[in-house]
């Protein structure tokens, strides 16, 4: 379970460019569940993802995970509690090492690294077993360095790695935004596979409105570094992608709207 | 002969430490100049401790002791303090040049009249064979030169072996991970600076158990030994890739010692043709430039003609 309590976070405080990225925002996502966040650019979703992580420390507020509170500790020891799927196919994996030597790395995640060998010489039967399930054939190319592979090839062997120790949480920041969109659908199916089979509690930021409502339990709408809308259950289920852009637009008006009596207000009495 | 034995025991030696370049150089593209420094902590050492009575194994273990230390420091200047990773080599050498003088007492520690390594090694090697030299074709080689040769080999072999065991271990392939995709580490839970700190210390008992076997070989420690041993170490590291052509590890690891072989072949081969021994770093360093710079602009000069790059 993963208990976000009233984080804030401010980018470059005291100086003009000041950005108040998490302005308190409050998350409790039950286990198993999984979470597709949205938003507009700026709207803090991606810093409330690197707050979780860890590569953002937030200024207040507290995030628990699994029962522990994590929220000052480093990134590579949260790591040990949940598994990550960045934007850029080329972030996840380490491109001059082979297949099975990241997925040996991924296999001990959270594990002590000892002088053992390492999984891809140990236990390489079990290794392509797991990347066999994939259904993408990688499994012959073990021995191939992943800087040979594609972007898509790429981003699943990131999946398989940051789900092959079950992790708390399974953080994925917009994963198929930078993928062709045959790629983007394989892995868009592979996740979901993953994330059922594993009944893992995910936290998935997109921009894809169709993902967006296609995916997950629950919907999580941000704007202006607080959590807007959320919804979940049967709503979460009707929801159409029209909806969602509905509902930008009426947060849009209501920002117009708030602008234009700023300006009325200080017309009228300065 | 002697001079070609004499060529490759040297290449063997300083094969130790470019396996320590290898380590810092090209799993984590980091160049620290504290190599310079390091080598030489390791011959004043080893030195100190064998003309104070230590036996030759405890001092030279010594020295690789105190060369990891020293690889500490430079890894804690740049990842726990951020100093600039060139600077923080840089304060390490400059540091340790008043350390070895220190140790030394003097700018130089001579060992002709103790038994060091190369001599011990001879002296196994004359009462199992019961030869005072050995002939090899129309050469006769005394046999000290050829154990020394043979225990140089042994220690860069074992070594090289080592390091490949120990990089495909868990902790090896986080190590590499580190270097390779530091991003990709941390998702995993490996710390890079952490890692680069372990490689830095390494690469320092490395340099100093090279620096430890030199002065033992050529029977002297000086202050100034270690001039030049990190573009050295680079440019073995870098023959090495250009001789194997491949990123296999393994084969990367042999591509290390066989290119630190070669380029001391080369030197000898160049210093017989009559090449000033005072121009040898000017040469070496204008070959390293030359392999760093040349696939770029070989690269921009190709692509203006429309050719690819193969």
């Amino acid at each position: 379970m993963l208990d976000v309590r009233g984080i804030v976070k401010t980018f470059h405080p005291g100086t003009e460019n000041e950005v108040r990225a998490l302005r308190g925002v409050d998350l409790l996502v039950g286990d198993g569940t999984f979470v597709v966040v949205i938003g507009t650019n700026g709207s803090g979703k991606s810093t409330l993802q690197n707050a979780v992580s860890g590569s953002v420390i937030v200024d207040r507020g507290t995030i628990l995970l699994a029962g522990r509170n994590i929220t000052r500790w480093p990134e590579h020891r949260r790591a040990a509690l949940v598994g990550r799927v960045f934007q850029n196919p080329f972030s996840g994996t380490a491109p001059h090492m082979t297949v099975g030597e990241n997925l040996a790395l991924a296999s001990r995640r959270g594990l002590r690294r000892t002088l053992r060998p390492n999984e891809s010489i140990r236990s390489r039967e079990e290794l392509a077993e797991r990347v066999k399930k994939l259904g993408m054939g990688l499994e012959n190319r073990l021995d191939d360095e992943i800087g040979s592979l594609s972007g898509g090839q790429r981003q699943a062997l990131t999946l398989l790695m940051a789900t092959v120790r079950r992790p708390e949480l399974l953080l994925l920041d917009e994963h198929t935004a930078a993928l062709d969109p045959r790629a983007a659908e394989m892995i868009i199916r592979v996740t979901d596979g993953l994330v059922r089979a594993g009944n893992l509690t995910t936290l998935m930021v997109t921009h894809s409105m169709q993902q967006a409502v296609s995916l997950g339990d629950r919907l999580v709408m941000m704007h202006g570094g607080r959590v807007v809308a959320d919804i979940s259950g049967d709503a979460k289920k009707r929801l159409r992608p029209g909806d969602l852009l509905d509902r930008f637009d009426a947060i849009r008006r209501r920002e117009q709207i708030d602008q234009s009596v700023a300006e009325m207000l200080r017309e009228t009495y300065v | 002969m002697s001079l070609l034995a004499g060529a490759l025991t040297m290449g063997f030696i300083l094969a130790v430490m470019a396996l320590g370049v290898f380590v810092t150089f090209r799993i984590f593209g980091f160049a620290d100049l504290g190599t310079d420094g390091v080598l030489t902590l390791g011959a004043a050492v080893a030195a100190v401790l064998i003309v104070r009575g230590a036996s030759p194994v405890v001092a030279t273990l010594a020295a690789a002791g105190a060369g990891m230390l020293a690889g500490c420091t430079t890894g804690v200047l740049h990842t726990r303090l951020r100093v600039n990773s060139l600077l923080s080599g840089i304060l390490v050498m400059t540091g340790l040049y008043s350390v070895n003088l220190r140790i030394m007492g003097g700018s130089n520690v001579p060992l002709s009249r103790t038994a060091t390594l190369a001599d011990m090694a001879g002296t196994v090697i004359r009462k199992l064979t019961g030869l005072e030299t050995v002939r090899m074709g129309a050469w006769s080689v005394p046999t000290g030169d050829l154990a020394a040769l043979a225990g140089a080999a042994a220690v860069a072999c074992l070594l090289a072996l080592a390091l490949r065991v120990f990089l495909a271990t868990d902790f090896g392939v986080a190590l590499r991970a580190s270097g390779d995709n530091a991003q990709s580490a941390l998702a995993q839970g490996v710390s890079a600076p952490d890692m680069l700190l372990i490689s830095l210390a390494v690469s320092g008992g490395f340099s100093a158990l090279s620096g430890a076997l030199l002065a033992q070989y050529q029977g002297f420690a000086d202050v100034q030994m270690g001039v030049g041993t990190l573009v050295l170490g680079l440019a073995s590291v870098i023959i090495g890739q250009a001789l194997v052509r491949t990123r296999a590890l393994g084969v990367a690891i042999a591509g290390t010692v066989m290119g630190s072989v070669l380029f001391r072949l080369l030197v000898s081969i160049a210093l017989r043709w009559g090449l000033d021994p005072n121009d040898l770093k000017l040469v070496t360093a204008a070959f390293v430039l030359a392999t760093l710079v040349l696939p770029d602009l070989a690269a921009r000069f190709g692509k203006g003609k429309g050719v690819g790059r193969a």
